[in-house]
């Protein structure tokens, strides 16, 4: 049954109460209908509320904006997902691995399953557009983390790759070609590249929990524009994204648009959620193009969540529900809130947000090939048993490399929780530990000192062959 | 002089009585006066959010900061790292010009004090953001001329001032938006000014509005700013007016800031407001070093103006009396409304009247003056009308970018309007529908347009705005 706005409305107004969080709006495409919803403040600067047209960064859901962009080069014949990024782009090395790096093709960006180690990495560089350039010495220097074209490892710097790619093909920018091809045939009027445009209207700002259940206002806007690609400039409403998720559920039509309009072909538009590489988890979980998926007894959802200083946005699409929902918090520990909001929203499952069920533990699991060191060039992962003998303790080390990260109040913290098994290859943490939900750590790869493989946050790391610190 | 109560009064007056009528969206005043100050602010800082004005609402400073960019580059003349009469060249390497020799003889004193010469005034890339934005603009200069001899005459300079600014970039290593906070937000304890535009968005920030030419109704500008390549001359600080007290009370100080932080020595801060060069013209004022000098109610008011999408600044120092004055506004009427402001508290703290820097006498356009003249991408054509002069400015970009950027800059104000103006003076011209006490203000007399005389290999023009049109045809 869907939600009537009115009720939308009294759901946002109980999640931002019950979470703490400084304010929340939301589209829903249901039944037919549209609902928004708005509470809280969305600038704890200067107090401005949210409201329906809050404009604020969509995050990583720019993932989804650019695959819809990169389909329509597919379909105009100038690009093949599956010929090497290297016809398109000779000069650019994506991995140390030279080899490795000339059998990549798109689709192993848009899936990340690539297994380049590169996810996360900032680079001191120029801004956008320029500065997109400055990221390609450093990343023909990174290791693999595993071979391509076998499992999903969230990769952000894939798409600064596919963005080059756009660039060297079309001669012009992602901006430029999104604006083009998908905002502006779209109907769009509030969804903007830049803050000089995004100041002009209603803009919410991020913040962090501080202590005493307060929330402090961001200190910085927005992450560097050289990840316009991954997801760092697209300023946009929940209205436009819902109108941008609408047209997904019509197969590329333009919703209203009393006619045959199109942004992409209905083959575009659904090759886009044909899951075509699974995350270490199992089938389940995992990739189309762009559009990450669920699947639970037949059902798949397709969803993105974006990460701004400070904020939580996410998309979601039910295609067996005729089901569209957009929404953002103006806080780094907005996952739970949000979470709440798709159990209220979506009838049945998945829920991609839903905590990992603890279910038992698993006090028969011998925890050694858990221990030890894992890596991958951003993070740190140690685990070691827990002093009081329940489960591990887990760390997590940010390895920052330049300190774009570090203006922010988390960013360079030390994560620290504990964690049980509830499977022989799965680990659970007890209580909070990302922003403010549990999390789940997914082990592969069994050897000699252990497994050399942990998934956790959407990301592997590998065992590093250095005893954890204890 | 009043106290600072019949002051506040006076400035709420006139902002409550006369912004309807001028068009003005939005408006903030401050004005200190020893150790108290007085701030008021009026009607909307957003028209889109409806975000009220406030006396804490940061706005774009516009070319005022030609000011603060003078200050800081002095700094570095202070510390033996910069010779203000050497070569610009020297301290900015990409630089040039279509004639090299021209480029030679451009100092770095003739950056600040608008005597280069550079003809490249509108130009203001927008493509590039960030740490080589400021070159971007640089990177244009060898394609273009100069007006005159460098050092010669006076065209307002906003190539001269990316140039400074490159020049603080060289020397601390540093883009400009972090350049200028270094060497003068901190020092001068300027605690909410930001050169970084998106920081913007972290507190209450006004944006320009326009008036729609066919409705009438004020509306939200349609761009925040102009591109970050002109930085130097003032595309980007965002301050609010406590801040600029603190910046205007160092330099009454004689370069101490409020917080007690020597900025500058006395001995440049002097410098800065000794004439370097003077046009002789009650349009253009003796020219300092950043500071325009004002003659104005019997004193000397070291002040300039700014202008950003669709909003105007003003800024201006009282040393006789331990003042100092600034403002904003956007809406159809903000120059005028700057111009009331400080000229109501230019009264009040003088105790005499502001009047207009000629004795108007009515005169009949001259012969001679009918022709055309240009700068850059400006060419006025003037034609005389009885005894009238019609003034029609023409704009040709000099590309799509430039075009984007002068809708953005004055929207609703773009197609070429003949202007009637009429003679007050023998070479002098007023808008026509300017009175008397119109012409008082800064902007005012600003407007006023002169024609001057050739001179050696300097031809004849108009000069208006500060800026020297030669005449062409």
């Amino acid at each position: 049954m869907s939600l009537s706005p009115s009720e939308l409305q009294k759901e946002v107004d109980r999640i931002v109460e019950k979470h703490g969080v400084p304010g929340m709006v939301v589209a829903t495409w249901q039944g037919g209908v549209r609902a928004t919803a708005a509470a809280g403040v969305a600038n704890l600067n200067t107090g401005q509320p949210f409201a329906a047209d809050t404009g604020y960064l969509t995050g990583s859901i720019t993932k989804v904006w650019l695959s819809t962009l990169l389909m329509t080069f597919v379909e105009e014949g100038t690009l093949d997902l599956d010929l090497p990024l290297v016809a398109y782009a000779p000069e650019v090395q994506f991995g140390a691995d030279v080899e490795v790096a000339k059998t990549l093709t798109v689709r192993h960006l848009m899936n990340h399953s690539n297994g380049v180690d590169t996810s996360d990495l900032f680079v001191d560089s120029r801004e956008y557009p320029d500065g997109v350039e400055d990221y390609l010495p450093r990343i023909a220097a990174a290791p693999k983390l595993t071979e391509p074209g076998v499992v999903s490892s969230y990769n952000n710097i894939g798409w600064i790759v596919a963005e080059i790619v756009l660039r060297r093909l079309s001669g012009r920018t992602f901006h430029e070609l999104l604006q083009e091809r998908v905002i502006e045939p779209l109907g769009l009027r509030r969804t903007v590249f830049s803050p000089r445009e995004a100041i002009l209207h209603r803009t919410a700002i991020g913040s962090f929990p501080a202590a005493a259940g307060r929330h402090e206002p961001t200190p910085q806007f927005m992450y560097p524009s050289a990840w316009a690609a991954p997801g760092t400039t697209i300023v946009t409403t929940v209205d436009d994204t819902l109108t941008f998720l609408r047209m997904h559920l019509a197969d590329g039509l333009v919703p209203d648009g009393g006619g045959d309009a199109r942004v992409l072909s209905a083959a575009s538009a659904q090759a886009m959620r044909t899951p075509t590489s699974a995350d270490p988890t199992g089938p389940a979980s995992g990739f189309g193009l762009g559009w990450m998926y669920n699947e639970q007894d037949g059902r798949r959802v397709f969803s993105h969540g974006g990460g701004s200083p400070g904020g939580c946005a996410y998309a979601l699409v039910s295609p067996d529900d005729d089901l569209a929902l957009a929404a953002f918090v103006n806080s780094i520990a907005g996952m739970p809130p949000l979470a709440d909001l798709v159990d209220a929203v979506l009838p049945a499952g998945p829920s991609p947000l839903a905590p990992p069920v603890i279910g038992a533990v698993r006090t028969d699991v011998d925890l050694a090939p858990f221990l030890g060191r894992y890596q991958r060039v951003t993070q740190r992962v140690e685990i070691v048993p827990s002093p009081d003998g329940d489960g591990v303790l887990v760390r997590l080390v940010p390895l920052p490399d330049d300190l774009v990260g570090a203006t922010f109040p988390t960013m360079t913290d030390v994560k620290e929780f504990r964690a049980v098994p509830t499977a022989e290859d799965t680990l659970v943490s007890h209580g909070p530990a990302f922003a403010g939900s549990a999390t789940a750590l997914h082990f592969s790869e069994p050897g000699p000192d252990g497994y050399e493989l942990v998934y956790l946050g959407k990301r592997l790391a590998r065992r590093t062959g250095e005893a954890a610190a204890r | 002089m009043s106290d600072l109560g019949t002051l506040r009064d006076r400035l709420t007056h006139v902002l409550e009585t006369r912004s309807a009528e001028l068009k003005v969206a939005g408006a903030v005043v401050a004005v200190s006066v020893g150790g108290e100050r007085v701030a008021v602010a009026h009607g909307s800082a957003n028209l889109n959010t409806g975000q009220p004005f406030t006396t804490d609402t940061g706005f774009l400073l516009g070319s005022v900061t030609k000011v603060l960019v003078t200050t800081a580059l002095l700094r570095l003349v202070e510390r033996g790292a910069v010779d203000l009469d050497a070569p610009a060249r020297r301290y900015v390497p990409e630089f040039t010009l279509a004639d090299p020799d021209a480029a030679a003889a451009v100092t770095v004193r003739m950056l600040v004090n608008h005597t280069n010469g550079i003809d490249s005034d509108g130009l203001c890339p927008t493509p590039v953001r960030g740490r080589d934005a400021s070159r971007s603009y640089t990177e244009h200069l060898p394609r273009m001329g100069v007006l005159f001899e460098p050092g010669t005459y006076l065209h307002y300079t906003n190539p001269g001032f990316v140039l400074a600014g490159r020049i603080l970039e060289e020397q601390t290593g540093l883009p400009f938006e972090l350049a200028i906070e270094r060497e003068l937000f901190e020092p001068c304890g300027m605690a909410d000014a930001t050169g970084v535009q998106t920081q913007a968005f972290l507190r209450r920030t006004a944006i320009g509005a326009y008036t729609d030419p066919e409705t009438g109704a004020l509306r939200a500008t349609p761009r925040f700013t102009l591109g970050e390549s002109l930085a130097g001359g003032g595309s980007t600080l965002i301050v609010t007016v406590d801040d600029l007290m603190a910046f205007g009370r160092m330099h009454l100080s004689g370069g101490i800031a409020p917080n007690g932080a020597r900025v500058l020595s006395t001995e440049w801060v002097d410098a800065m407001r000794t004439p370097t060069f003077d046009l002789g013209l009650p349009q253009g004022p003796p020219m300092g070093l950043g500071w325009w000098l004002f003659p104005v109610a019997g004193t000397t008011a070291p002040w300039h103006g700014g202008g950003s999408p669709n909003g105007v600044s003003s800024f201006g120092i009282l040393p006789e009396h331990d003042a100092v004055i600034a403002s904003f506004a956007t809406g159809g009427g903000r120059a005028v409304m700057n111009d009331l402001l400080h000229v109501a508290a230019v009264e009040e703290l003088t105790g005499r009247s502001v009047t207009a820097p000629i004795d108007v006498t009515p005169t009949p356009a001259h012969d001679a003056v009918a022709g055309e003249y240009r700068a850059f991408q400006t060419r006025i054509v003037a034609e005389k009308d009885g005894d009238a002069l019609v003034l029609t400015r023409h704009s040709e970009p000099y590309d799509e970018d430039h075009a984007a950027q002068s809708l953005a800059y004055a929207t609703g104000m773009t197609d070429p309007v003949p202007l009637p103006y009429r003679g007050v003076a023998p070479g002098q011209y007023a808008p026509a529908d300017a009175d008397e006490s119109a012409l008082g203000g800064f902007y005012g007399r600003m407007g006023l347009v002169a024609a001057v005389p050739a001179d050696g290999a300097r031809r004849a023009g108009l000069h208006t705005g500060f800026r020297y049109y030669p005449k062409t045809a």
